[in-house]
Formats: structure tokens, sequence, C-alpha cells
């Protein structure tokens, strides 16, 4: 059995909100609905827009929503690189679930997102109406850019956002860049600090993995608050890129 | 260079030291190096970024793309088609459609202008307009008037 493979570049109307990108493209219709129980990844770049503006993109397969809302990478050359562009890489689909790639533009710009979805088969002899295993817990991913003002701590970056607690026991990694010298990030996980304040890489783009992985290995419980606060400590503002990871324990 | 040569050039060089005040009005008069700035010209659009440009990238300029600095000017993109009008796209106002715009990436040179070209051939930095709301004022009409652009007709046809 072979992979399927979408791929598209779409370009998004100045404040438009678009339910499922795979469905704008006809010819990629039929894929958007997952025919076998398969591994999935998704990679994405958008043209432009920064910090709070541009475009911001989640993932849902059926009910389940393994990319929150998250900012893309800007790259020189307009295509997703693998490893580069992976936004989330680690989650299951079963036949018959509907993928849903939303896409939302809050700039005054038209901007254009270029995607790969690829769903790797789990079983080679597989056929439709044949029943398989149960299948492995998915890896919940966001990824956002902030800046945090001058002398100022962010309490929390995570504040609010779907992935700040999950539903079931889950290990989490962090990843982060900032534009300029000058921040420190800490992690806690309700009232227990996990990490120290440390310094974070200056790479000045969106986190890639593994290589600006900064917490990795946090176990989490059902329904903990994740705490990532960040300092800055220097006379101007500074803007950070961060994403998590979330491996459930469980598949919910 | 003998005894008598090194002694005429001490006193050369001795002369024009002695005189670097009438070289300066001189200078001042002739109006030379005066309201001289240096700036980074953008080699996509030809305009200019403050001279702060470098020392400042990734705090005021470049943020989110890369260690390296290059030009963080918009270009349009002729080649991508049009978002098209309808629910699907989210698109319910002909005003939401144009071509798409993408950082050009463009490398930089290291000039010495005058103060008041760079006010008048400055690009907004994207810093200061992160909705790019300043920028599209400008990117539109553009497009509307190139002749690549079908941006006229796509939103008079979504006017119907």
């Amino acid at each position: 059995m072979d992979s399927i493979i979408i791929e598209d570049v779409q370009s998004i109307a100045i404040g438009a909100f678009v339910d499922n990108v795979i469905v704008i493209n006809n010819a990629l219709r039929p894929l958007a609905k997952i025919p076998f129980p398969c591994r999935g990844k998704l990679l994405a770049v958008a043209s432009g827009g920064t910090v709070g503006s541009g475009l911001r993109i989640e993932l849902t397969h059926g009910q389940k929503k393994v990319l929150a809302s998250s900012d893309m990478r800007i790259p020189t050359v307009f295509s997703p690189e693998d490893p580069l562009d992976v936004m989330a890489d680690e989650w299951y689909g079963e036949p018959g679930e509907m993928l849903a790639l939303r896409v939302v533009n809050n700039s005054a710009g038209v901007l254009s997102i270029r995607y790969r979805i690829l769903l790797e088969p789990l079983y080679d002899d597989w056929v439709s109406g044949m029943p398989y295993g149960p299948l492995p817990p998915d890896t919940l991913v966001q990824q956002r850019s902030q800046s945090i003002a001058s002398n100022t701590s962010d309490v929390n970056v995570l504040d609010g956002l779907e992935f700040e607690q999950m539903p079931v026991p889950s290990l989490l990694r962090v990843l982060m860049t900032s534009a300029a010298i000058g921040l420190t990030r800490q992690l806690y996980i309700e009232q227990q600090r996990i990490a120290p304040p440390s310094a974070i890489s200056i790479l000045n783009r969106m986190p890639i993995d593994p290589f600006d992985e900064t917490i990795r290995g946090v176990e989490v419980a059902e329904n903990d608050q994740q705490i990532l606060q960040i300092s800055n400590s220097t006379v101007g503002a500074i803007v950070v890129f961060w994403k998590t990871k979330s491996k459930l324990m469980f598949r919910q | 260079m003998n005894e008598l040569e090194e002694a005429k050039l001490l006193a050369d060089v001795k002369s024009i030291t002695d005189h670097m005040k009438m070289v300066d009005q001189v200078f001042k008069a002739k109006g030379l190096g005066r309201n001289l700035t240096v700036a980074f010209r953008c080699n996509h659009s030809g305009l200019y970024f403050p001279g702060d440009y470098l020392r400042e990238w990734g705090r005021k300029f470049g943020i989110g793309l890369g260690g390296v600095p290059v030009s963080e000017c918009l270009d349009t993109d002729y080649y991508s088609s049009l978002p098209e009008f309808g629910s699907l796209n989210g698109v319910s106002n002909p005003d939401q459609i144009a071509y798409p715009v993408r950082v050009s990436f463009a490398s930089l040179d290291h000039e010495l202008i005058d103060e008041s070209h760079l006010i008048t051939n400055g690009l907004i930095p994207a810093i200061e307009d992160l909705r790019m709301e300043k920028r599209m004022k400008i990117i539109i009409p553009k497009q509307l008037s190139n002749i690549r652009s079908n941006l006229a007709f796509a939103r008079g046809k979504s006017r119907g």
C-alpha cells in the first residue's frame, strides 16, 4: 500500500478564515478523507507575517486536533523542507476521518501557504472494512511567535491556549528560539518548577525539531497546568518563537 | 627618500594640519558631507533601510527571517493565482482579493546618502506595520496598475 502525499500552495485572502484549505483545490478533495489507518505528518510554510499577524493554521483529523492555532516559518525558498518545516509529525489517522487544515489570515495582505501532508499506511495488506488494532496516541503541537516587552516577564505564554492543559497524561517537549539575545525561560508544572531560568537560542526563526529543543521528557499529569514563563532583561522588546510537543500517554 | 625629501614631506604635512580649520571651512561652505547618513539599499526595491538595519537585526528588523540580514521588503507574486470569491475561501468582500505578497529576502548594499533621500525613499519596517496595512496601501495600487495583473478584473467581477 502506497503513502498518500497531499501538497499544495494557496493564496489566502485578506482577513480570510478558511475552514479547510485542502478542499479549495478540487483535485485534492477526495484525499481529505483518510482511506487507511496511517501515521500522518504535516509540513507547512508561510510567505510572510510574524509576531501575531499573518497566517495561522490548525489541523484536525476526525474530531481530534493535533495542531492548535500555530504560526509557520517564513523560508527563503518558498517550499516546506523536511525536517525543517515539520509542524506535526506523530499523529495517527483512522479510515473515514476527515482531514481539515484550517487557515486564518489576520493581516491586511494576501499571503500564501504551502503545505505537505504525508499519510503513511500502518499496515501493508489492509483493505477497507478489515479490523485494525488500537492506534498509538497522537502528539499535540502548538507553535507561536510573540513579543516580550522590555524588562518584563510573560508569566505564561501558554495562558488560555488549547494545549495549556492536557486531557490525559502526557510527555512534554519544548523547543524555543528568540530573535535577539536577552531572553530566559523557565517551566513550571502547576507549582513545581521543572526547568530553572536558562538562555535560549538566538536563531531568529521558528524552532526546528530537534535542533532547538530546550526542555524534554517532562511528565505532565492529566489537567495539570503547564506554565512557560519568559523574561526579557533588556531595554528593548524581543520576539520569542516557541513550540510545545505533548505526546499523549493514551489515545483519546 | 633622502633627508631633504623627508624634511619637505614633513613640512607639507605640517602645513596641511596647520590649515585643517581652513579645509573644514571650505568643505562647510561647499556643503560637502553635510546631512549625509549611512543607509542600506534593498536590491529588490532600490529603496532604503536606516543605517542601524544590521545592528538591530532581530530587534527592530527582520524578525523571524533567520540569522543572516536580508531585505524584509515585500514582493508581489504575480505567478500565484488570486484567491477566489466564495465562502470556501473565506472571501465575502472583493476588497479581500489581491495577489499574494512574500518577503523578498533580497541582498543589501551599504551606502552614504542624503538624509532627505532616506526620508523620501525609505522602506516601512515590518515592526512598524505588523498587520501590513501601511504597506498594502502602497502595494495594492501597484498590483492594480501592473500589466501582468488581473486584480482590477477579479475585483470588478466579484462585485458582479
